[in-house]
């Protein structure tokens, strides 16, 4: 009897033991947070430079006029080249102490020498076009010439279609070599640079640096704003054919532009835009000016209702500013004192201004097309800066030595040449594979350090795309198809940034583990104390039993 | 013989092309003209936060909105400015000055105006809205007024006040928000640099410890009492009836009225300005995060917008596509005859 | 060990500790009696009590200017004489003025007739009152300033109130800042009017007061003043009432504002009620002047009577208190209108600061000086204490009723001795314990049926005004009549009850000494004071009384002295016209709900008889 009672005991307390036993894993299972798996080791592949190698190969095809007098190797001349270049691209100011880094990112170049027989009918009836006209992106072709004037100084004009005629005096193999891998070197050493610093340092931004200061983040769409500004209407009235001058002017850049990002365009006219402050007044001349230092406080941002409230993409503003009558004529000083004849600046990441001193006789001006025209080219020559166009004449002229004078073509109607559209494509193609690796590798720490965030399915298929693309961008880039390589790199950023962005995302707000505690306790404490008890008699009646047997 | 020739000419090369580098990269810098500031940052924003409702709470409206009208005097556009008002007291019934926000007893100026723009009013003022807009991660239909659009050349001023206490700040009298939450955040907004740097003010009871737990860099924090002390309202507007304004920030505002948008007044200078003797609690300011020495930051830093200027010299000039006589700018006839195909490039 | 073995030792300690506490619980009884009487006494003294600070944030009181000023004093000057003018006049007169004030001053007004008929007594009266709607509020809350027509004696006409009251009126008007809507009310016929207002307001009709419906409505009143300023000389003290029905008390918070009020403004001698001491600034009296000031709230809250209108509102969840005005306190100074006006003007901006209602101080407090509290933490281990010797004495009879041990112990191991010994042969082995039945059905019967006695004595009491008819046939006045009922029915069932009775008394008492605690306790939480006074009274006679068969004389000595603390008993030795209190109690029962006359008739009362049934049974 009594041995029946001891045994419903312990199967009593046994079962409540299992209930516990099995509801464990169940309580565990249930208060899981939901977290997709995202590929931690992939991502850490890609910022650790092992997944990723990127190349931004080109492709030299020169064309040397066949001179009776001199023959010339061009096998020879191919290789020579190749690695003179390459050994002064290796050559540069940022010492790689990371190996890996000289690994995975390369500028390798490719030259093939031709020979051009009937160089002198190509140019003479205009047959140059019989010849490849090279429209992709990594391709470039260089014809040599004998010059035929008695220039000492080697003559080079770059086109606008990723062409280049060069004019040698000497006809000497060396010179040859010489001049073009100058030229080769000076058109691309800063793209070059700029994406080698991008790539080791993609996050630092603690300097003054004019460049990446002055360029807008990329982001796939800007909405570009021209702003009339009227400081006192009540003595002039303003007007301006904007659309046509856009239309005209600014259309086919856009077009252009719009394989990298889209721009959308409009405009406003403001009245009674004063500024904050008086400008400067020289007497005896009777004008007023402003100086840089004043510059920066020119915008009234208080009173000039510059925000758009319909977009969330980057804003660039482009203000043309009629001063009043009490203020005019008003002019902008240089650092030195002098007057500058564009009467412009350009504020980093912001925007531009003009300021000009119209016909105030009839009490009305309508900027007309024409007048339009020169000032929409300030307007774009600020736009180049602010979307990161570099000037590709202004380095290199400064990168090549005195004995060359190097020409450049005037600029096509679409305000880009092909060789900035080239570099402005590289760039960002860089830009955008380097962001999107960082942002991915930020939201996987996130998501490591803080165990209590919800992943859903939608982030991890984001993640998976962005490396995806990301592959394929770098496999473009190997095969040379740079507008692939820009539309998958502009896919990954826009797909890593909207992973990171997503709403869901808010971290669960902190929850010490002593709240935990305080929470749990008083439902599991009282519910185990007698379960403890009851199995600490049972052990001990147990050993007693057997004691007693024995 | 030649060999030593193309040696030399092989040494001279290198030598050229060294010396053209480094041309190279110091000539790009001088090329523009302008004016700079120092600190590397390109824009300015604002995120200012009043935690509390309630008519008695008067006061902390009044410090958001000195805040929001000194940092728009020296600068910073609305658009720039995110401003979170938990309670509307300018059209509370109980104002006897109906429509106006006051934060002094002689009623000067009137805070409120007719030209404020309160981003998140009343009961939007939440803790969960609060991080998203500084994560960014908001939701897909908010308006752009509503969204910190900051990038990684932006300085941001976060000004918060209300009513807080050991490592808390309590939001609408219904939840609070921890200083490791305010930690967490800053560090999401660094990881995907929506910052370049941030000042973060604080005015509250205990508000020194609100920014002990904050471990990402560039970020500077001043906050009004210690821990175990309490921040003091600095005096009351008996016809209003309540305290218009606390000490920490009516001690700021003193500093900061004398600052104009040209002012080379530094953070220094504002923080040396404290004096715990006045404002009964001891102020404190945490740097040990930020690179920049203080007497080297500007006031204007934070709390107005001054813009880089780059002089445009060059223009651009737009060719027509109907003219092809143009094109050439070499100034030699040889040229002119040989490349009038220049169109092709 | 074995189960059995466990057992025993399970009872053994069971049975000594009921030992010591049987020794130890008539001594520890007297103690807790002895010290709960001394604590008693130690709540007036100024080490008891905690200053009174202001709980709400919200209320910011003293802090904003107050713009009445001489104008409105000449405005409540004229008020004042016509109010005197129409003293004499009939109440549709004096109504139609207050009404005809009131509309020219903008508020929109309405009149309320009303009619109360109790006990072949009729109350009826006009009330007016008239609704300021906040003009940039959205009217979904109240502030209420009331003054009745005659100031709390009865007697005198409230004439300065009712004129303070129209001129703050008027002058709120002015102002826009109000985030209430302020109703003001002009009440007649005393308690009933406002009674019958309040009932109407809320559409609440509890009471036997007829009303003519509002139409005229504001939002939820959040808290109310009333003004109390007689006759119309100029004042030396400010008198504050307010306790209220059933010993409710109002929000402290409401307390300390006006307290707050009149020190930062001015030097105003403050009292509680209207006699005692007037407390200037950093002035907190001494001793007797706590102990009179609780005393007198304590009477207050013991006979469950609202010391002024303002203790009506507490049944609609509404903070109220009267400020009165005392004229004959020995200070240099007096205030008038000026005063009044600015004390109710910042009273009336730190209440329109308020969210909602008053939650964040005490409503269960005493206040032996303006400034000074005792909070129920405090003020309530006395209470308890009295009523547990009375726990432990029950406790202590029914162990004494159930199971007798034998106080030696018996060891397990005790054998009988050899049945071959010579000894004794009818020696039997004591048992350990007597088993024994308590009788329970009898006290119970007894217990239920005396309470239903008082049941019908209550009954009797509610209804006998319609004895009309039966008393005049009998030709005496219903009083009588019923006094006469009354009495007998408290002789007869008792005497019915000793002659069934077969059981000892001790059952009986142990129940009733327990329902008594039960219900002291109880009241304790609820009404402080009456659960003292109660328990004063009946606590030494309830434990001393027992039945002494053999001594006939102190059988009857009980007898008289329960007969002594019987309510009738009381109230002849206190004094007090039997009629006339039996009335009031009734009117305050029916008007107010005040569970004075309940508790009397269905709980002290029945305890008495079951008493008298103890006193007279077998031991």
């Amino acid at each position: 009897m009594e041995e029946n009672n001891d045994k419903i005991r312990r199967l009593i307390i046994a079962s409540f033991y299992i209930v516990i036993l099995f509801g464990l894993p169940l309580w565990w299972k249930t208060t899981e947070v939901y977290r997709a798996q995202l590929p931690f080791a992939e991502i850490e592949e890609w910022s650790n430079w092992e997944a990723f190698d990127l190349e931004f190969p080109t492709l030299f095809i020169i064309y040397v006029a066949s001179v009776e007098s001199s023959t010339i190797n061009f096998a020879n001349l191919s290789s020579n080249l190749e690695n003179s270049i390459a050994s002064r691209y290796n050559v540069d100011n940022f010492k790689a102490s990371n190996e890996k880094y000289q690994k995975s990112m390369q500028f390798p170049v490719k030259v093939r020498s031709l020979d051009w027989n009937n160089w002198r009918n190509g140019l003479q009836y205009g047959n140059l076009e019989k010849l490849n006209v090279v429209s992709e992106n990594g391709q470039y072709i260089l014809y040599i010439l004998p010059s035929t004037n008695s220039n000492p100084n080697t003559k080079v004009l770059v086109g606008n279609q990723r062409q280049a005629v060069i004019e040698i005096n000497q006809w000497d193999i060396k010179v040859i070599e010489k001049t073009v891998s100058d030229l080769i070197v000076s058109l691309f050493m800063p793209e070059q640079a700029a994406i080698k610093k991008f790539i080791m340092e993609p996050l630092s931004n603690s300097k003054v640096e004019l460049d990446s200061m002055r360029t807008m983040k990329y982001s796939p769409q800007y909405q570009v704003t021209f702003s009339l500004m009227n400081g006192d209407p009540s003595d002039l009235l303003v007007n301006w054919d904007i659309e046509e001058a856009v239309n005209k002017y600014l259309q086919l850049f856009v077009n252009k532009i719009s394989v990298i990002s889209n721009l959308t365009v409009d405009s406003q006219i403001q009245h009674y835009a004063r500024l904050t402050f008086e400008p400067f007044h020289k007497a005896d001349e009777n004008y007023f000016y402003l100086t840089p230092e004043l510059l920066p406080h020119f915008i009234n941002a208080a009173e000039w209702n510059l925000a758009s409230a319909v977009s969330s993409y980057p804003t660039l503003n482009f203000i043309l500013y009629v001063p009043s009558k009490d203020q005019s004529p008003l002019y902008i000083q240089d650092s030195k004192g002098n007057i500058m004849e564009s009467n412009a600046f350009l504020i980093p990441r912001w925007g531009g201004v003009i300021i000009k001193n119209p016909d105030r006789s009839t009490g009305a001006h309508n900027f007309s097309l024409e007048e339009l025209k020169s000032i929409m080219s300030i307007f774009i020559t600020q736009l180049r800066g602010l979307l990161g166009v570099h000037d590709v004449w202004t380095e290199a002229k400064h990168a090549l030595d005195v004995t060359t004078n190097i020409e450049f073509v005037t600029p096509p109607n679409t305000a880009v040449t092909m060789w900035e559209f080239d570099s402005l494509t590289r760039r960002r193609i860089a830009e955008n594979i380097i962001t999107s690796i960082t942002t991915l590798k930020s939201l996987s720490q996130l998501v490591t350090e803080i165990p209590n965030m919800v992943v859903l399915d939608h982030i991890q298929t984001e993640v998976f795309l962005a490396l995806d693309n990301l592959a394929k961008s770098c496999a473009n880039l190997h095969n040379n198809q740079y507008n692939l390589a820009l539309y998958h790199s502009k896919k990954a950023i826009e797909l890593a940034e909207s992973a990171f962005f997503d709403p869901t995302m808010v971290s669960m707000l902190y929850f010490p583990d002593e709240h935990k505690y305080a929470i749990y306790m008083p439902l599991f404490v009282p519910i185990s104390v007698p379960l403890l008890v009851a199995l600490h008699r049972e052990i001990k009646s147990f050993k007693e039993n057997k004691k007693a047997i024995k | 013989m030649t060999f030593n020739i193309i040696r030399f000419l092989t040494i001279l090369i290198i030598l050229y092309t060294i010396i053209s580098q480094i041309s190279l990269a110091q000539d790009t810098e001088a090329i523009v003209d302008g004016f700079f500031s120092r600190g590397g940052h390109t824009n300015n924003w604002a995120v200012l936060v009043c935690t509390s409702r309630f008519w008695f709470n008067y006061r902390h409206i009044a410090n958001t909105l000195s805040i929001y009208r000194t940092v728009k005097r020296l600068g910073i556009p609305d658009s720039n400015i995110i401003l979170m008002l938990a309670d509307d007291v300018a059209c509370n019934p109980r104002n006897a000055f109906p429509a106006t926000v006051f934060n002094n007893a002689g009623r000067y100026l009137d805070l409120y105006g007719d030209n404020v723009e309160v981003d998140y009013r009343g009961y939007e003022v939440t803790v969960e809205n609060f991080i998203r807009v500084l994560t960014g991660r908001v939701a897909p239909d908010t308006p752009r007024s509503k969204r910190l659009l900051s990038d990684d050349r932006s300085n941001i001023l976060v000004y918060m006040t209300g009513h807080g206490g050991n490592e808390f700040l309590k939001f609408q009298d219904a939840e609070e928000i921890s200083s490791f939450d305010l930690a967490d955040a800053f560090e999401q907004m660094w990881e995907k640099r929506r910052y370049h740097e941030v000042l973060f003010m604080i005015d509250t009871c205990q508000a020194n410890t609100m920014y002990s737990q904050i471990y990402s860099p560039n970020i500077l924090a001043t906050g009004s009492s210690e821990l175990g002390e309490n921040s003091y309202s600095h005096h009351m507007d008996t016809d209003i009836g309540v305290a218009v304004i606390d000490r920490f920030t009516y001690y700021n505002l003193e500093f900061l009225e004398k600052v104009d948008m040209q002012s080379k007044a530094t953070l220094k200078d504002l923080f040396n300005s404290y004096n715990p003797n006045f404002i009964h609690s001891t102020p404190g300011v945490r740097s040990d995060l930020f690179s920049r020495p203080l007497d080297k930051v500007l006031v204007t830093d934070f709390f107005g917008s001054v813009q880089n200027i780059e002089l445009t010299g060059q223009q651009y000039n737009i060719s027509n596509s109907d003219i092809v006589n143009e094109t050439i700018i070499s100034d030699e006839s040889n040229f002119k005859v040989n490349y009038d195909f220049a169109y092709f490039f | 060990m074995s189960d059995t073995a466990h057992a025993l030792k399970r009872i053994r300690t069971r049975r000594r500790l009921f030992r010591t506490l049987k020794k130890w619980i008539s001594k520890l009884r007297f103690l807790l009696f002895a010290v709960g009487i001394c604590w008693l006494f130690i709540l007036p003294s100024e080490q008891y009590h905690k200053s009174t600070y202001i709980s709400e944030n919200a209320l910011l009181p003293g802090q904003v200017n107050t713009y009445y000023s001489w104008g409105q004093v000449h405005e409540a000057a004229a008020f004042r004489d016509n109010i005197t003018l129409l003293s004499n006049s009939s109440n549709i007169e004096k109504a139609a003025y207050i009404e005809n004030e009131l509309r020219k001053a903008g508020l929109k007004t309405a009149m309320q007739n009303f009619t109360f008929n109790m006990s072949g007594k009729k109350i009826s009266g006009i009330n007016v009152y008239g609704v300021f709607k906040a003009p940039r509020a959205d009217g979904t809350e109240a502030l209420v300033l009331s003054a009745p027509w005659k100031s709390n004696d009865g007697e005198t006409i409230n004439t300065n109130g009712i004129a303070a009251a129209l001129s703050i009126g008027k002058f709120f008007k002015g102002y826009t800042y109000w985030s209430k809507d302020i109703i003001l009310l002009i009440t007649d016929g005393g308690e009933a009017g406002v009674q019958a207002w309040l009932e109407s307001y809320h559409d609440h009709p509890r009471s036997a007061i007829s009303s003519t419906p509002l139409f005229l409505r504001s939002g939820a009143i959040q808290a109310a003043i009333n003004l109390d300023f007689p006759s119309t000389n100029d004042y030396k003290a400010l008198g504050i009432f307010f306790e209220g029905v059933n010993g409710q008390l109002p929000n402290l918070d409401l307390i300390n504002t006006v307290i707050r009020v009149c020190r930062s403004s001015y030097s105003i001698p403050i009292m509680l009620h209207d006699s005692g001491h007037h407390y200037s600034n950093y002035d907190n009296g001494n001793y007797y002047d706590s102990l009179h000031n609780l005393l007198q709230t304590m009477r207050h809250q013991a006979l469950c009577h609202p010391t002024g209108s303002h203790g009506l509102f507490f049944r609609y969840k509404i903070d109220a208190i009267t400020l009165y005005g005392h004229t004959t306190a020995q200070t240099s100074n007096s205030f008038s209108f000026i005063e009044i006006g600015s004390i109710v003007e910042s009273t009336f901006r730190s209440l329109n600061n308020l969210l909602e209602h008053l939650h964040q101080s005490f409503f269960f407090y005493l206040l032996p000086t303006p400034e000074r509290y005792i909070s129920i933490g405090s003020y309530l281990p006395p209470a308890l204490l009295l009523t547990v010797g009375l726990i432990l004495q029950a406790l202590e009879l029914w162990g004494k009723t159930g199971d007798d041990y034998a106080e030696e112990s018996v060891s397990e191991n005790s054998q009988p001795e050899s049945s071959s010994s010579s000894k004794d042969d009818n020696y039997v082995v004591p048992l350990p314990y007597n088993n024994r039945q308590r009788q329970i059905l009898f006290p119970m019967t007894v217990l239920i049926v005396s309470h239903f006695a008082g049941l019908l004595i209550f009954f009797v009491i509610t209804n006998h005004f319609s004895y009309n008819q039966l008393s005049k046939i009998f030709g005496i006045p219903e009083f009588l009549f019923t006094l006469s009922l009354i009495t007998s029915i408290s002789i007869l069932i008792p005497a019915t009850l000793i002659q069934i009775q077969k059981s000892d008394w001790m059952v009986l008492k142990s129940f009733t000494l327990a329902f008594t605690a039960m219900i002291m306790s109880c009241l304790s939480v609820l009404n402080f004071s009456l659960a003292v006074f109660s328990s004063l009274i009946v606590i030494i006679p309830f434990s001393l009384f027992k039945p002494t068969p053999k001594y006939k004389l102190l059988q009857y000595l009980q007898l008289l002295v329960l007969i002594m603390i019987s309510p009738p008993g009381i109230l002849i030795l206190s004094g007090t016209n039997l009629e006339k209190f039996l009335r009031w109690a009734l009117m305050e029962y029916e008007l107010l709900g005040s569970y004075l006359l309940p508790f009397i008739c269905c709980f002290y009362w029945p305890s008495i008889l079951v008493y008298s049934v103890i006193i007279f049974s077998d031991s």
